[in-house]
């Protein structure tokens, strides 16, 4: 090879001074390449390469093991996730944040492999993540129609997946389901209760709310026929059928296997074992169901006067123990005579003859003769009885 | 293989190849073209200077863009060039060309290859002919044959040399000068062994 260190190219800037001999030798030869026909032999065959790929790509989504491609790689991935914490982390998950997805894709999962006499139960259980969604969000003043559907969604096949287990089976199954049932109306008519009546969601909080009475109603009528004991610890809910303005509304009682009869109590304190006392309102009045607790109060609401009983009973619209809509003759969510939050003889929200929220001729929100949301006879979204607004 | 000078350097930028990536990604044919063009001659020496046969070579570079259209889906740009990418692949299919023919790579230069007592300035002189230079090439490390390749044959600058192999141009240039002094002190070597059999 000739000495080339004074010809062309020059100096590189960037080659140190004893390496610009060897840099300017190698620039100077001609590098291998290749030949202009291999070129575009070459690039002929990549061109047909990604034609083939296309069409290929057109073609995939007809393939019949697509979906099964997808679901095994989705849970592949969960189970990766899962064993990481990551599903752990996204339990508290909202609709709308990043883990939420991931909460999602578990539960879809966990379903996936739960044996067939356990998917009922899941169900339930997914249905009652479905309303606490649904309550924090409420507390965000955040109403998802999408997410009242896929409650309902869960409950009912929760109710499907319970009557295709053996007799002793569904007996707990079918339990559980009137507890949540009990809860979801509970929840939903707390939450409406807390909305203005305009509220655009007042009505799909309402036609859930019909939808799973009528869950309910199917899981008791399922029960009887079968002789099957239902052992729900809660009474059932005053239920809001639909119906026009019109305080003419009925109520309609949705028994537990129980048939609980219910009469408002004056409940002192939250907590406190209510009493069966009084029967306060007149007309329209609301069968009431107090529960030792606050969570579990409930009352239905007839043409004819208020009623409720003791302790282990559960609803909506309640009177004794709920803070809200409560059966009995008080002008504030109460049922019975007591200042605030009592079953009888308050001044808000009470059930019988109430102005707000009460169950029992209150005007909103009561059971019993209100003209909104109220428990017996009233037009819009009463517990018992308590038509929706049209 | 023909013996030319290279085709005058017309790096793309990033943002330009971003977008032709892109577009190749969506099927655009024309567009996987001009990256094609852009890099298969310097492929083409990549796989060259590491299995020293021009229709390996040839095949090689063939094999390289296929995969490339295969994976094209599945290409991050990360803030590396393409040829980055098409490098990776390159390295990939010529170690399994060695597997699978059981040819090894050559020995590569070291340090302790050959004797320090060479002058470089005489050494480089001994190069006689192209074959001789490849083949001293081919002796280096790895990434000095790409340092070499890259900087003097593609012309490009320790900057765009630098982002092709991920490393700092201050990198670069030091393992520039390790392999222009390996080179140099190979052909010093081959020099002394020639005198070393004249001698005899």
């Amino acid at each position: 090879m000739p000495n080339m260190s004074n010809a062309y190219p020059p100096d590189d800037p960037n080659v140190d001074r004893e390496d610009q001999k060897a840099a300017r030798s190698l620039k100077s030869l001609p590098p291998p390449a290749l030949t202009q026909e291999a070129v575009k032999k070459i690039e002929r065959q990549a061109l047909e390469r990604m034609r083939t790929r296309k069409q290929r790509a057109f073609r995939f989504p007809q393939f019949h093991s697509f979906p099964r491609i997808a679901v095994a790689l989705s849970i592949v991935i969960a189970l990766i996730l899962a064993t990481s914490g990551t599903v752990a982390a996204s339990a508290n998950s909202l609709p709308g944040e990043p883990l939420y997805a991931l909460k999602r894709l578990g539960e879809q999962t966990e379903l996936f492999f739960a044996p067939a006499d356990q998917q009922a139960t899941i169900h339930v259980a997914h249905a009652e993540k479905r309303l606490s969604e649904i309550e924090k969000l409420a507390a965000k003043g955040v109403i998802l129609p999408s997410l009242l559907n896929e409650m309902k969604a869960e409950t009912q096949a929760a109710v499907a997946g319970a009557k295709t287990l053996p007799a002793k089976q569904q007996a707990n199954v079918l339990s559980a389901i009137m507890n949540l049932t009990a809860k979801q109306e509970t929840a939903l008519a707390k939450i409406q209760s807390q909305l203005p009546p305009t509220h655009v969601s007042q009505q799909d909080l309402s036609h859930a709310q019909s939808d799973l009475a009528m869950q309910r109603q199917d899981v008791i009528t399922h029960a009887e026929k079968l002789s099957i004991p239902l052992t729900a610890q809660k009474t059932p809910t005053a239920t809001a059928t639909k119906q026009p303005a019109t305080s003419t509304a009925t109520s309609t009682v949705q028994p537990t296997a129980t048939q609980p009869t219910l009469t408002p109590t004056r409940v002192e304190t939250h907590t406190a074992t209510p009493q069966p006392t009084s029967t306060t309102r007149p007309l329209p009045t609301a069968t009431s169901t107090i529960a030792p607790t606050q969570q579990s109060a409930q009352s239905t609401a007839t043409s004819s006067g208020a009623t409720s009983t003791p302790p282990g009973q559960s609803g909506n619209s309640n009177a004794g123990g709920n803070p809200n809509n409560n059966a009995g003759g008080n002008p504030n969510n109460n049922a019975g005579g007591n200042p605030n939050n009592n079953a009888g003889g308050n001044p808000d929200n009470n059930a019988g003859g109430n102005p707000n929220n009460n169950a029992g001729g209150n005007p909103d929100n009561n059971a019993g003769g209100n003209p909104d949301n109220n428990a017996g006879g009233n037009p819009n979204n009463n517990a018992g009885g308590g038509g929706k607004k049209p | 293989m023909i013996l030319q000078h290279p085709d005058p350097p017309s790096p793309l930028t990033l943002e330009t190849e971003k977008k032709l990536v892109a577009q190749s990604q969506q099927g655009d044919q024309d567009a996987f073209a001009a990256l094609y063009r852009n890099y298969v001659q310097a492929i083409y020496r990549y796989c060259f200077f590491r299995v020293q046969d021009g229709d390996h070579a040839e095949d090689l570079t063939a094999d390289v863009f296929l995969k490339a259209v295969d994976g094209l889906s599945r290409y991050n740009e990360r803030g590396l060039p393409f040829g980055a990418w098409l490098f990776r692949i390159a390295h990939d299919r010529v170690v399994d060309f060695y597997r699978k023919t059981g040819r090894r790579p050559v020995v590569e230069l070291t340090d302790d290859f050959v004797s320090d007592d060479l002058s470089p300035d005489v050494s480089i002189e001994i190069a006689e002919s192209h074959d001789r230079l490849y083949e001293a090439i081919s002796h280096l490390t790895d990434d000095q044959q790409a340092v070499i390749q890259f900087r003097f044959m593609e012309n490009w600058s320790l900057e765009d040399t630098g982002r092709m192999m991920n490393k700092s141009a201050n990198a670069i240039k030091a393992l520039q000068h390790r392999a222009l002094q390996s080179l140099q002190r190979y052909f010093g070597q081959k020099n002394l062994r020639g005198s070393d059999a004249q001698h005899e």
